[in-house]
C-alpha cells in the first residue's frame, strides 16, 4: 500500500525515529511502511494519521481497493 | 510502562528457577552416577544444560539493565509489541515451535538413557523444527522489510 507519509514526515522535518518513538512503533516499521512493503494496521493506521493531524485515507492510498 | 516492569520483573524469577534447574541437569548426573545409557546422551544433557544457564543468566542481566535504565525498558517494549515483528514471529510459528523443539529434545534426552536411536531421532526431529522456524522467519523478514538505503 502506498503512502504519504515520508513526504509528510520531511515537510515536518522528523526522522523515521522521531516518528516511530511518537507511534510507538520501531523505526524499521515505519521504513517498511514508507515503501510500501508493510501495510499498517488500523491502530497504528489511526496514530499515524492523527500525529500528522489528518484523516487516514489522506495519509494512506486505498485506491487499489476501489 | 508499570504493568511491563512488574512482567519484567516476574520474568526474572522465572529465569532464576530455570537457571536452578538447569543446574541441577549439569550437577545430578556427576552426583548421582550414570544412569545405564550412552555417555553421549549424558554428555548432551550437560551441554544444552550449559548453553541454557548462560542464556538465562545473560537474559536475567539484560531484564536487571532495562529496569535500572527506563530508555533501553522502553526500546524492549516497542521492539516485542511491534506489530510487523510480532507478524513475522507468528507466520515463523513462535513461540510454539521453540516449545515443540524443547519439548523434543527433553524427551530425546530422556528416551536417550534407555535407547540411543531414539535419542538421536528426536533430536534430529528438534534440530529440523528449528531451522525450518528459523528459516521461514528469516525469509518473512526479508520480505516486510525495506532496503538499508531507504534508512533515514
Amino acid at each position: 500500500m502506498q503512502t504519504n507519509i515520508r513526504a509528510l514526515r520531511r515537510e515536518r522535518g522528523l526522522s523515521q525515529q522521531e516518528l516511530a518513538d511518537a507511534v510507538g512503533t520501531t523505526r524499521q516499521t515505519i521504513t517498511s511502511i514508507e515503501v510500501g512493503r508493510y501495510t499498517a494496521s488500523l491502530p497504528l493506521a489511526y496514530k499515524i494519521a492523527r500525529f500528522f493531524g489528518l484523516a487516514i485515507e489522506e495519509v494512506f492510498d486505498f485506491s487499489e481497493y476501489d | 510502562m508499570d504493568k511491563y516492569r512488574v512482567e519484567i520483573r516476574r520474568r526474572q524469577a522465572v529465569l532464576a528457577l530455570a537457571g536452578i534447574f538447569f543446574l541441577l541437569l549439569i550437577t545430578l548426573p556427576r552426583y548421582l552416577g550414570l544412569l545405564p545409557g550412552h555417555n553421549a546422551v549424558v554428555g548432551f544433557q550437560c551441554g544444552l544444560s550449559s548453553a541454557a544457564l548462560m542464556a538465562c543468566a545473560f537474559r536475567s542481566a539484560h531484564y536487571g539493565r532495562a529496569l535500572k535504565d527506563g530508555a533501553l525498558l522502553r526500546r524492549m517494549y516497542v521492539k516485542e509489541h511491534d506489530e510487523r515483528l510480532q507478524a513475522v514471529r507468528a507466520k515463523a510459528g513462535l513461540p510454539l515451535t521453540f516449545a515443540a523443539a524443547a519439548l523434543l529434545l527433553a524427551a530425546g534426552i530422556i528416551a536417550g538413557y534407555f535407547n540411543f536411536t531414539v535419542f538421536c531421532t528426536l533430536t534430529a526431529a528438534a534440530m529440523f523444527l528449528m531451522l525450518l522456524s528459523g528459516a521461514v522467519k528469516a525469509v518473512c523478514l526479508k520480505k516486510v522489510s525495506a532496503p538499508k538505503e531507504q534508512d533515514e
